[in-house]
């Protein structure tokens, strides 16, 4: 009878939803009720509150890798419940479907998620699953170079990309120089990748947010996951330790150093003779203590290890003993203590984390004849940052406020070179001139935001966020605005809008002079101003639940400020500059472009298509002449076609199709000789006049699995590479002998095997 | 297992990846076709000295640079004012003595060719002259000296060359050393030119000084830099060379020359007043 009278209220629906199998909150769920058409998604601790009428409610709750969650329930008030997920069997049919349909009810756009079940999914390179180059599939995101593990983002750089593993800021993401990750898919859960509509809690980069999220250990089971690959293989346990903690650990190693060990040993005993050894590895670890429904608090700890390392022992015609040693390691390191408290429907989260990333390059000569000389050099790039974070969230009606600070500490040390030995004399020398001691920075920000749902069919989510840093030299005040709008056009369909401002304090070089990429942070100064971006954006949403046909279409507009580059290459040992110096500042950018994903489940088949049209250039007082110029990760299209196939309970296989413009390359237009005896020189009139060869690149992958009858999971997975051996060129160039154009590939064909087994 | 997998890695990179070179198939090099190329300098004191080649296509190999059909022209504020004379099939001059040449006006060359059209070069300006202070001589041993140049009031970017053109018995000594260039910091005013050759058995040398205008250091260093980045195919960005020649491609620039008698004392090296 109250329901009846009151028939024209409007009540809330909230609650929060979980994993069944471990009880994890699932943000961004999809919650829709079917009859009125009205949405919304959970937010990040599992929480939705959902506005309607009196009466009747056909609730249906969806995510990734989630059977989908339905019931009526009859409203007569406002009503909280507690929404359980079922985990699904196998999840490889849903790759990006549910990104695209948790992104029609959300107000922000520009997100998308990707777990590691789709992670899983895409062919690699190695065989191996890569979080980054998953990524690289979803629009507006291409890796640059091919085989590498990073990102560019709509027009950006690849050092305006914020990494956060559980919190914790990661400098550099890259294994094997590169081509591998640092994220392993055994502990990720999820990842959120910001381009667009950046939420005001992010900040401190221009492009974009990767938001990486591990996974809980099993609070039912003790669990065991082994993976063997050609490149690298990786254990992972999880195990519950009583009621309230839970414990998982995963980690990966390479074993190319174990082909060395014949040449190490005859080095030891004959005294001479050389070796190379390279080696990875990486941990991730995480506690988490859940004493009652309302708190939750985890430890989470990250170390990524890369270490190179030459070792050459010869006897010189002198008669001289000779012994050289060149080592390069690069670490990372972070840890987070994060706790989560849910006060119902008002949500606290501080946490604390600390990260580390150093780069150290270290040459030791040894000569011994009638005396003995040592000589040691030792380059050295690190930077060190403690911050912590506190967000409150708060829940209501028609409100979602959301505020909270973050302070940053930052210690920088980009290029100190120490003679640690010359002639056996101990010295000590820094290269850096005018400043002996490392940099130091703090970053403080705070941010206010607020979801407000205006009427049935529009809501908006307004921000502001500031930021102070303070440096070496000067202090630097911003304010940034975010804005975004969302108007439901059908219960299908949904139009969104946003603006956001973006300041980046902390700025990276890549010295790509050395065979391995060197990453080198630098502060912001009165010299280095912070860097800048301001982004429109625009799209259409449109979800087809019944026909399981989704689709998104994303323009933008990016304009860019006090960009910075490397000038040339810098032999740092030579230089006698600071890297700070070394190069060029105050640059200008502009992107702009169309994203378009679509993705459709037919029968057995999953087919996702991503596709970019876009235009990105630079502009720099001292890079061509202070003309515009093509980025030089600029593709005007970028098309991946990703289809899924589920054959049966034990066979799986998809396959990647990926097709872009080349990479922007400067050529000569001419040659010029103005003396017969010396010479001349090539005529290169401006950067990226030309570009490479059409890229385009066939991938395959097929899994075998089954369940032993122990119960335990095994899985095979043969990977193609490049299934057709195109030879796409990374660089081109003339022979000044022939006067040929010649090009380098850097990947062919390349098979891979991996096994899995799982307790 | 592990070693049977690390193994077949390891053979699947050796024989599938990394830096395979080959010629580009399928893609047509767009050659904007040739052109005329323009090099050249003016001076007041030297006249004019300049080459006018064909611009050859890099794709060719770099063919025969040669052309026959060109005549060169001095202009002086954007009009013809004098034609310089063909040394060879390259190398064209004007002397000084042929035409004034004023300090206060604005010169250009002009390159024209019945097969390639027109080129010519954008006005150039004449720098002030170099203030010279003093000359300090340093022996560091036997076979390297030090002239280091110091001035009132000149940047790292003033771009100068040096040219030693003779010593005190009248020896002719060539040593072209090119200033302006240093990763110093910008706060110094001196050049230095290194010699290997038995000056310190001399009591004097002539030194030819050279200023040129701002375009030359532009120029310079655009050279420099596009040939660190060429030399390097994996580095991203190579660094044009600049260029002020409209219908062509090549350089133009005028300078200032300057000659000064240097008496060489390994106590106190000075400059005839």
């Amino acid at each position: 009878m109250t329901c009846l009278l009151s028939n024209a209220q409007k009540v809330t629906l909230s609650g929060i939803v979980i994993s069944d199998s471990d009880g994890e909150i699932v943000p961004f769920a999809s919650c829709v009720d079917i009859s009125s058409g009205k949405g919304t998604t959970s937010n990040n601790y599992g929480h939705f509150a959902l506005l309607t009428d009196v009466g009747e409610v056909k609730l249906t709750i969806s995510s990734v890798g989630f059977d989908p969650y339905c019931n009526t329930i009859r409203l007569c008030a406002d009503t909280s419940i507690v929404v359980s997920l079922h985990h699904k069997e196998t999840q490889i049919k849903e790759v990006t479907v549910s990104t695209v349909r948790s992104q029609r009810e959300h107000v922000l756009m520009g997100r998308q998620t990707v777990t590691s079940e789709q992670i899983r999914a895409i062919p690699s390179l190695t065989g191996e699953p890569d979080l980054i180059k998953a990524v690289s599939f979803l629009p507006g995101v291409n890796t640059g170079k091919e085989g590498y593990s990073n990102i560019y983002v709509r027009g950006g750089d690849r050092g305006q990309n914020l990494f956060l593993l559980d919190g914790i800021k990661i400098y550099s993401t890259n294994h094997v120089g590169g081509f591998l990750s640092m994220f392993n898919t055994n502990i990720v859960k999820k990842a959120d990748l910001y381009k667009g509509g950046f939420p005001a809690q992010f900040g401190g980069r221009t492009s974009s947010i990767i938001d990486i999220v591990t996974k809980d250990g099993s609070n039912d089971n003790f669990g065991f996951k082994a993976d063997v690959g050609l490149l690298s293989s990786g254990l992972m346990i999880e195990t519950p330790i009583g009621n309230k903690l839970t414990f998982i650990m995963a980690g990966r190693t390479s074993y190319y150093d174990l082909f060395q060990l014949k040449d190490k040993h005859e080095m030891q005993n004959t005294g001479v003779g050389s070796y190379d050894n390279y080696r990875f590895y990486d941990v991730n670890a995480k506690l988490t203590w859940k004493p009652n429904n309302t708190h939750r608090l985890s430890l989470s700890f990250f170390h990524g290890n890369d270490m190179q390392k030459f070792c050459n022992r010869y006897v010189a015609y002198t008669g001289e003993k000779e012994y050289e040693l060149s080592k390069l390691t690069v670490y990372n390191t972070g840890l987070s203590l994060t706790l989560l408290s849910d006060f119902g429907g008002t949500f606290w989260r501080n946490s604390f984390s600390a990260s580390t990333y150093h780069n150290n390059m270290d040459d030791y000569e040894e000569s011994i004849g009638k005396q003995k000389r040592v000589n040691e050099v030792e380059i050295e790039t690190n930077i060190k940052d403690l911050t912590f974070q506190s967000k409150i969230e708060i829940e209501r009606h028609h409100n979602r406020l959301k505020t909270g600070l973050e302070l940053s500490a930052y210690r920088f040390c980009p290029g100190m070179s120490h003679v640690l030995k010359e002639n056996d004399i101990v010295n000590d020398i820094d290269s850096i001139i005018g400043s002996d001691k490392p940099a130091k920075s703090v970053e403080a920000a705070v941010y206010l935001s607020d979801e407000l749902t205006l009427s049935d069919k529009a809501s908006i989510e307004a921000g502001l966020r500031t930021v102070a840093y303070f440096c070496r030299d000067t202090n630097y005040y911003r304010v940034e605005p975010r804005l975004a709008a969302k108007y439901i056009l059908s219960p299908k369909m949904s139009l969104k809008a946003n603006f956001t401002v973006m300041n980046q304090f902390n700025h990276v070089v890549v010295n790509n002079n050395d065979a391995m990429e060197k990453e080198i942070w630098l502060a912001s100064t009165r010299h280095l101003k912070p860097q800048h971006a301001r982004q429109v954006a625009v799209g259409l949403f449109y979800g087809n639940e019944d026909k399981k046909i989704n689709f998104s279409i994303e323009a933008f507009i990016k304009k860019m400020n006090n960009l910075i580059e490397y000038h040339t290459p810098i032999d740092e040992s030579e230089s006698v500059l600071s890297i700070e110096q070394s190069v060029n500042t105050g640059g200008i950018g502009r992107a702009r472009g169309i994203e378009l994903m679509a993705a459709a489940d037919i029968r057995k088949l999953n087919i996702n298509l991503s596709y970019t049209l876009s235009k990105s250039q630079r502009r720099f007082k001292d890079i061509n002449f202070n003309r515009w110029y093509t980025f030089i990760y600029d593709r005007t299209h970028d098309i991946n076609l990703l289809g899924l196939w589920r054959f049966n309970n034990n066979w799986s296989a998809s396959a990647n199709f990926a097709l872009s413009t080349g990479t922007p390359v400067t050529l000569p237009v001419g040659y010029i000789t103005y003396d017969r005896k010396n010479g001349g020189y090539g005529v290169y009139l401006s950067v990226n006049n030309y570009r490479l060869p059409l890229f385009h690149r066939l991938d395959f992958s097929t899994t075998y699995e089954r369940v032993t009858p122990h119960g335990h999971k095994s899985k095979w997975t043969a990977n193609i590479y490049n299934l057709y051996a195109r030879n796409n060129a990374t660089a081109m160039f003339f022979d000044k002998g022939t006067g040929r154009m010649r090009q380098i590939a850097m990947f062919s064909i390349l098979p891979t095997l991996t096994y899995t087994f799982t307790l | 297992m592990k070693i049977f997998i690390a193994t077949l890695l390891t053979a699947i990179l050796a024989f599938t990846s990394c830096e395979i070179e080959s010629d580009v198939h399928g893609y047509s090099y767009k050659y904007p076709g040739d052109k005329l190329a323009l090099i050249g300098y003016i001076s007041p004191q030297n006249g004019v000295e300049a080459s006018v080649t064909r611009s050859t296509s890099p794709a060719d190999g770099y063919g025969d640079p040669v052309l026959a059909d060109v005549t060169l022209f001095l202009c002086e504020d954007g009009e013809e004012v004098a034609e310089c004379h063909t040394i060879d099939d390259i190398h064209y001059t004007l002397d000084a003595k042929d035409y004034h040449i004023d300090t206060n006006r604005k010169y250009s060359l002009k390159a024209v060719s019945k097969s390639l059209g027109t080129a010519y070069s954008k006005p150039s300006s004449f720098p002030s002259p170099l203030q010279l202070d003093s000359v300090v001589y340093e022996k560091n041993d036997d076979w390297y000296h030090i002239l280091t140049f110091y001035f009132f009031n000149e940047s790292p970017q003033d771009y100068c060359r040096f040219h030693m053109t003779k010593y005190g018995h009248g020896l002719a000594y060539d040593n072209n050393v090119i200033g302006g260039f240093s990763e110093l910091p910008k706060a110094y005013s001196h050049y230095e030119i290194n010699t290997h050759d038995d000056i310190h058995h001399r009591d004097s040398a002539f030194v030819e000084m050279r200023k040129y205008a701002d375009e030359m250091y532009i120029y310079e260093k655009s050279l420099r830099d596009n040939f660190k980045s060429e030399t390097d195919p994996y580095f991203d960005n190579v660094f044009p060379v600049y260029d002020n020649i409209t219908g062509g491609y090549g350089f133009v620039c005028t300078y200032i020359s300057q000659s000064v008698m240097i008496m060489i004392n390994e106590e106190k090296t000075y400059i005839p007043k």
